[in-house]
């Protein structure tokens, strides 16, 4: 695999950010319907 | 380099066009509100100055009116709140309501849920309504209950002062408190100690931040003040809030200075970071991520905040474009995935410096982008003249 493709533990510090910060807006979003 | 100049702009009238969506859905007479307030009541009777008559029919066809309502404004937490207040004959306070706001939800919620409210029926309408003296505050949610009293004295004393003979308190005026001057003072040394070039002080200025924004006023710039501002809630003089001379100064760092000097050295938030980053260095911790990788999420705050922005606007309540972590970590508030975030970035930011406020932190963000806009712009007046 190209080095400059593989995934580093960066990357699933970001993607799980973005998993977290997405289901506080998510929740957010509920808790007004 | 067309296709980003034709991203951005596609995303600016996104955004335009939610704020429009939200500017224009607002309002209306609050019929329903007024029955929730004065459910005896038949109809509604408009009278002078926006307030209502409530008017009780008889099944003789008598009329008898129960009280009068009316609505103001004062400024809460994220925004302006609205509380609609129904007076009965006698001059007091019968029943209140909060009809429209924009608060962080987890601080409204709070309020709703203690027994704030029920401190209202039976007050005189002529009463101050002053937190801490006539009214008890709801603790870690200071800004949202001052908001409602505020509001709540407004409409009071309209309704005293056209329909009652009732003397009303002096109105304040305004007046700089303790934590304004605290933070006119450490607004105006920022630039001083840049342009100084001593850049060494910024630890303490972080730290100054930390205490007077962070934990005594808990109110670190956040996504819900801008959304405040763009959807047209401007304060009034008379109650500035805290957050509002924050984020005028830090604009004027912004437009004036051309540098955002908030992120490094005011942001309670940013000295959190610095902290956590410190810890990883003492224990060899730190990674550094490559160029590559910090280029390849570079636009990732700025993303989010756009994101959770044009979701605000469109569903009428911009509060909810707040994500920060500010709300669990300083004012202990927050919903279950808030509460995750706080450990999550605090853990992160030990490995990689500042990981929250590189590519999460909304605020910064929209700083740094009006920061490069402002340089850009310039640089194109220069090349045009």
């Amino acid at each position: 695999m190209d080095p400059r493709k593989k995934l580093t533990l960066f990357d699933a510090f970001v993607a799980l950010g973005l998993v977290i910060v997405l289901a506080v807006l998510l929740l957010n979003v509920r808790s007004i319907f | 380099m067309k296709r980003s100049i034709a991203l951005r702009l596609a995303a600016l009238a996104a955004l335009a066009l939610s704020i429009m969506w939200y500017l224009t859905s607002g309002g209306g007479d609050h019929v329903d509100s007024m029955y929730k307030l004065a459910p005896q009541a038949s109809r509604f009777v408009p009278m002078q100055g926006g307030i209502y008559r409530a008017v009780k029919i008889a099944e003789d066809g008598s009329q008898e009116t129960l009280g009068f309502i009316a609505s103001e404004q004062a400024a809460g937490y994220a925004g302006p709140i609205m509380v609609m207040v129904l007076v009965n004959l006698e001059g007091s306070v019968k029943n209140l309501l909060v009809v429209e706001n924009i608060e962080t939800p987890a601080f409204f919620t709070r309020v709703m849920a203690a027994e704030f409210m029920e401190q209202f029926p039976g007050k005189k309408a002529n009463s101050t309504f002053a937190l801490d003296e006539d009214i008890d505050a709801v603790s870690r949610a200071t800004f949202t209950s001052r908001g409602i009293a505020e509001a709540a004295r407004k409409a009071s004393h309209k309704i005293v002062a056209q329909e009652f003979d009732m003397e009303l308190p002096p109105a304040r005026g305004f007046a700089l408190s303790y934590e304004h001057i605290t933070l006119l003072g450490l607004l105006a040394l920022v630039p001083f100690l840049q342009r100084m070039r001593l850049v060494k002080t910024r630890y303490l200025t972080l730290f100054a931040g930390f205490l007077v924004i962070g934990l005594w006023q808990k109110s670190p710039l956040s996504l819900s003040n801008i959304s405040s501002v763009l959807g047209g809630n401007l304060p009034s003089l008379a109650d500035l809030p805290f957050w509002f001379i924050l984020l005028v100064g830090v604009l004027f760092y912004v437009v004036v200075l051309g540098r955002n000097l908030y992120c490094f050295w005011l942001c309670p938030m940013g000295a959190v970071a610095e902290g956590c980053a410190m810890a990883g260095e003492y224990g060899k911790l730190n990674m550094a991520p490559s160029s590559r990788h910090m280029k390849k999420y570079r636009k990732l705050r700025l993303a989010l905040a756009w994101l959770a922005l044009v979701v605000g606007f469109a569903s009428l309540s911009p509060s909810i474009a707040s994500y920060e972590i500010f709300a669990p970590l300083f004012a202990l508030q927050g919903n279950k995935a808030q509460w995750l975030m706080l450990p999550f970035f605090l853990f992160t930011g030990v490995f990689v410096a500042r990981f929250w406020c590189r590519y999460f932190c909304p605020v910064g963000g929209i700083l740094d982008a009006l920061t490069t806009f402002r340089t850009e712009v310039l640089k194109w007046i220069r090349a045009k003249s």
